[in-house]
């Protein structure tokens, strides 16, 4: 059961990231068209496939996160001993759930302000705190990603850890 | 004080295996916090605000179209075309490797997309052909680095972003160096593999030669259309590659047929992985040179510079010197961020063209890709071919030294840089 | 160090943090410079003000936000980049509203220009001065223009969208959102065939190599707006706020001053190259153009205000 909803949210985690990026392609495309073909295009569909890519790729980065695609420097790392990787592999986890929580409390915190300040975009005049909501959303998808990292090095007292990481490569 | 323990913190964090993106971001915001003076949810808005700009959504769709050659056959036909003319040669399969990546380059931003997606490909067909192994591996991970320096290229696209550059002429400037340094790498790579006796494929008749060129025709073309339209101004850079993106789906769902429903969630999960990783590394490094320019660092290091007379040259080798260094532990991106609004203020003083610097500097990020410990194209090698990083490096060796020569001719001569951009915006 | 000491006491300095997107050779940073120089002086170096041009420090799209946080006390933007905040900002885009350079400044020193200042309050955002830049004109590749019908079918490039594509539409023209970057590009390519702009950005972008047809309109303006935050301004002592309005004061004049040559200057450049023909349109032919864009003063009246507006067109 467990399994199956980390395997939907998975597929949900691609999808909707995925999808997000490629809605702004298609309204770049879009906007070439009309261009194009009808001479005539719209700032508004510039403004909102940039918006539409920018949420893919923030929420994205918690996919990044787990297929292990940030790019990290391990020369110090891959020299010590696999427990002590382990440890610090801990530490390092911790300090990605302090900067996801930094960048989700302050993402909320200029939500609310564009909210109450009604500030909106100056082509489209959208709001500009619905805009922003994506920085709280992807932090949280963040940190339910770097969770489900450290509870894999915890569980079984690190021993799936320990198989997993214990190859070269 | 605070920048010494910025730079130290961000040490200390990406020592530890913290993401270098996070390394970047977390060390910025430490340092802005114990200031006490800033207000920290700005640094949430820089972040997103660093994004907000059209000319960078063309990395997101360059990655994307680039993830989609590789899975819609366009990679394939290419190099079975490749294989058919020159295959056969002395030294055949390696000039196919560089040509293919050569081809690939023009239509990918990226460097390490271009060592994969050239690379699993040739990586088999050169060991089958008799290369030795770490050859192929140093091979492809220095030829898969053309990816950034012929356009069009994701780490210009930063550069110009933050010079405020036009990307279309950047685009321009790394055609010559780029084709020069293919050239290069063809010669050596022929020399080697004569003296070596590496092998050679089958000479193909003229039948297949037709066909399979056919058959490849409409991938090849992506190139030329690219180009062609940023060249032509016809569109923007990021519109360029919005039209790539769908040209390819078309290509490889209609024509090729190699592109099915069930790779869609691949083909995104491919691109996202790319594109956030990238973009959060271009948010926090904002974050982080927001803290240097905040400190008025960038002038203190051109006070310094002009108490100092530093020469042209003098400031070429300094720079390089550091790319070099940084480029070992650092990507492409996160070293243009930090570094570049530092060194504008001098390039300006010193009357460089900074066209032939941003030239010179992607020689340099082409570099950093091969460059232990931290190479992007030896990490996807190494993972491809299921072997240590290390004999990566070993067989990336020679190709390092050719590349080197590469960039110093770049520096001394800016004609080679500049000839397109010039003729063209003119 | 970064801090911002706003209560400037123990002799260490009150430290103003100065940002704005435009270049050093700019009539904008030269009066921030003068402005900084002045405060300095005539505090006895109680203030220190650093400025940082060319979005060294915060682009465009964060300026405003970095003010209003107080992480910058003074900013310098294109008077439509408030729009966020308060539409009545557009109102130097709306066409042919001023009658011409005077009848702009007297609005903006006027009680009408001061109050649009000061309704940024609730924001937390004080507007300071205006800084008068210059009129926008028309360039384009493929016909003199004299009457709106000229406008028919032509593509223009525009600095942003909204209330300049209304313009566009309304004369029948195309328009596109195109970084400044990449509009010589543009142009000499046909991507558009025109564009709007100050004098002085087409003088120095060599527009004048890929268009062939100048109409000095004067159909808006691209000013200023300096703004600072309340939080900043409510730290200070009454004398001290008076010390910077002094300095600012002459900063303005210093500013205008030199918005005015540079315009004056670079006409005379595009002149002197004759690369491009210009024609300038009379007050007759630019009574047709009102009236062909009578549809985008319906739009925006309530958006930008009825009051602004009358008041607008009637300062001489
Ligand atoms: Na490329
Ligand atoms: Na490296």
């Amino acid at each position: 059961m467990i399994k199956r909803l980390g395997r939907s949210y998975k597929a949900f985690e691609d999808y909707f990231c995925g999808g997000l990026v490629f809605i702004g392609l298609s309204l770049i495309m879009l906007n070439v068209i009309l261009r194009y073909f009808f001479n005539q295009s719209r700032s508004i569909l510039d403004e909102f496939s940039t918006y539409f890519m920018i949420w893919g790729t923030l929420a994205g980065t918690a996919v990044a996160l787990r297929d292990d695609h940030h790019i990290k420097v391990d020369m110090l790392f891959i020299r010590l001993p696999i427990k002590l990787q382990r440890w610090v592999s801990v530490i390092a986890h911790i300090i990605g759930i302090f900067f996801g929580l930094f960048y989700t409390f302050y993402g909320s915190q200029l939500v609310g302000r564009y909210y109450t300040s009604g500030q909106v975009s100056t082509d489209s005049s959208f709001p500009l705190w619905i805009v922003y909501l994506i920085m709280p959303v992807s932090g949280l998808m963040f940190i339910f990603r770097i969770l489900t990292k450290l509870y894999l090095l915890f569980k079984n007292g690190g021993a799936d850890w320990h198989r997993a990481n214990s190859g070269e490569v | 004080m605070e920048t010494a323990i910025l730079f130290t913190l961000f040490i200390v964090l990406f020592l530890i295996n913290v993401p270098i993106a996070i390394s970047l971001a977390l060390a910025a915001i430490i340092v802005l916090g114990i200031d006490g003076q800033f207000t920290m949810y700005m640094v949430a808005q820089r972040m997103f605000a660093s994004l907000l700009s059209n000319t960078l959504m063309a990395i997101p769709a360059f990655v994307f179209a680039g993830v989609l050659m590789s899975y819609g056959g366009i990679s394939k036909y290419l190099i079975a075309a490749l294989k058919a003319w020159f295959g056969h040669l002395p030294g055949g399969l390696a000039v196919v490797t560089i040509m293919a990546c050569a081809i690939f380059a023009a239509i990918s931003g990226s460097s390490p997309a271009t060592a994969a997606a050239i690379g699993s490909i040739m990586m088999p067909t050169l060991i089958e052909g008799g290369y030795d192994k770490k050859y192929a591996m140093g091979l492809i991970a220095a030829a898969g680095t053309l990816g950034i320096l012929i356009p069009p290229s994701v780490p210009m696209v930063v550069f110009g972003v933050t010079a405020e550059e036009s990307i279309g002429k950047l685009f321009m400037a790394g055609l010559l160096p780029g084709l020069f340094l293919t050239l290069i790498l063809i010669v050596t790579s022929v020399v080697y593999a004569k003296a070596k006796g590496f092998g050679r494929s089958e000479r193909a008749s003229w039948n297949t030669r037709w066909r399979t060129t056919i058959k490849a025709l409409p991938g090849a073309f992506l190139p030329v259309f690219i180009l062609g339209t940023i060249y032509l101004g016809v569109v923007t850079p990021t519109e360029a590659a919005t039209l790539s993106v769908f040209y390819t789906l078309i290509v490889s769902t209609l024509i090729y047929k190699e592109f099915k429903l069930k790779d869609v969630r691949t083909v995104f999960r491919e691109s996202i992985n790319i594109s956030s990783m990238i973009f959060l590394i271009i948010a926090a490094a904002q974050v982080f040179a927001l803290f240097l320019t905040a400190n008025q660092v960038p002038n203190q290091i051109s006070m310094w510079i002009a108490d100092h007379h530093l020469s042209k040259y003098a400031f070429f080798f300094a720079t390089n010197l550091m790319f070099f260094v940084m480029g070992t532990f650092l990507e492409a991106v996160s070293i243009i961020l930090i570094t570049l609004p530092l060194l504008l203020p001098i390039i300006h003083a010193l009357h460089i063209d900074l066209i032939h610097f941003a030239v010179v500097m992607t020689v340099n990020m082409e570099l950093a890709m091969i460059t232990p410990p931290v190479g992007l194209n030896l990490f996807v090698v190494s993972a491809m071919a299921k072997e240590r990083v290390e004999s990566v490096v070993k067989g990336v060796a020679p190709f390092l030294v050719i590349m080197i020569l590469g960039l110093i001719t770049f520096i001394f001569w800016p004609g080679i840089s500049l000839y397109i951009p010039r003729v063209l915006m003119q | 160090g970064s801090s911002t000491n706003t209560s400037g006491t123990d002799n260490k300095p009150i430290i103003i943090k100065f940002s704005h997107v435009v270049a050093e050779s700019t009539p904008k940073h030269q009066a921030a410079l003068k402005f900084k120089e002045l405060l300095e002086k005539n505090s006895n170096g109680k203030f220190q003000v650093q400025v940082f041009p060319s979005s060294q420090l915060y682009g465009d799209k964060e300026e405003m936000e970095a003010l209003q946080a107080n992480n910058v006390q003074f900013i310098a933007p294109l008077s439509n980049k408030v729009v966020s905040f308060s539409k009545s900002f557009q109102i130097s885009d709306l066409p042919f509203l001023f009658q011409d350079e005077k009848s702009a400044y007297s609005f903006y020193i006027g009680e009408n220009g001061q109050k649009l200042l000061k309704s940024l309050e609730p924001k937390g955002i004080l507007g300071v001065a205006w800084w008068l830049n210059a009129q926008k004109v028309f360039t384009n590749s493929k016909r003199p223009i004299t009457k709106p019908e000229d406008f028919k079918g032509l593509k223009f490039r525009t600095q942003s969208g909204g209330l300049l594509d209304d313009q566009f539409k309304a004369l029948g023209a195309g328009s596109q959102t195109i970084a400044w970057g990449d509009t010589y590009q543009a142009l000499q390519n046909g991507t558009v065939d025109g564009q709007e702009n100050t004098l002085n950005n087409i003088d120095t972008a060599k527009l004048d190599e890929v268009q062939k047809y100048l109409t000095i309109s004067n159909h808006g303006r691209n000013d200023y707006v300096v703004l600072t935050n309340s939080k900043f301004w409510n730290s200070l002592s009454p004398e001290d706020q008076k010390l910077i309005n002094d300095a600012m004061k002459q900063a303005t004049d210093y500013e205008i001053k030199l918005a005015g040559e540079l315009d004056r200057k670079s006409l005379e450049n595009l002149q002197n190259r004759g690369k491009i023909k210009i024609n300038t349109l009379s007050d007759s032919q630019k009574e047709e153009f009102k009236k062909v864009l009578q549809p985008v003063y319906d739009k925006y009246v309530d958006l930008i205000g009825k009051e602004y507006i009358e008041a607008a067109k009637n300062s001489k």
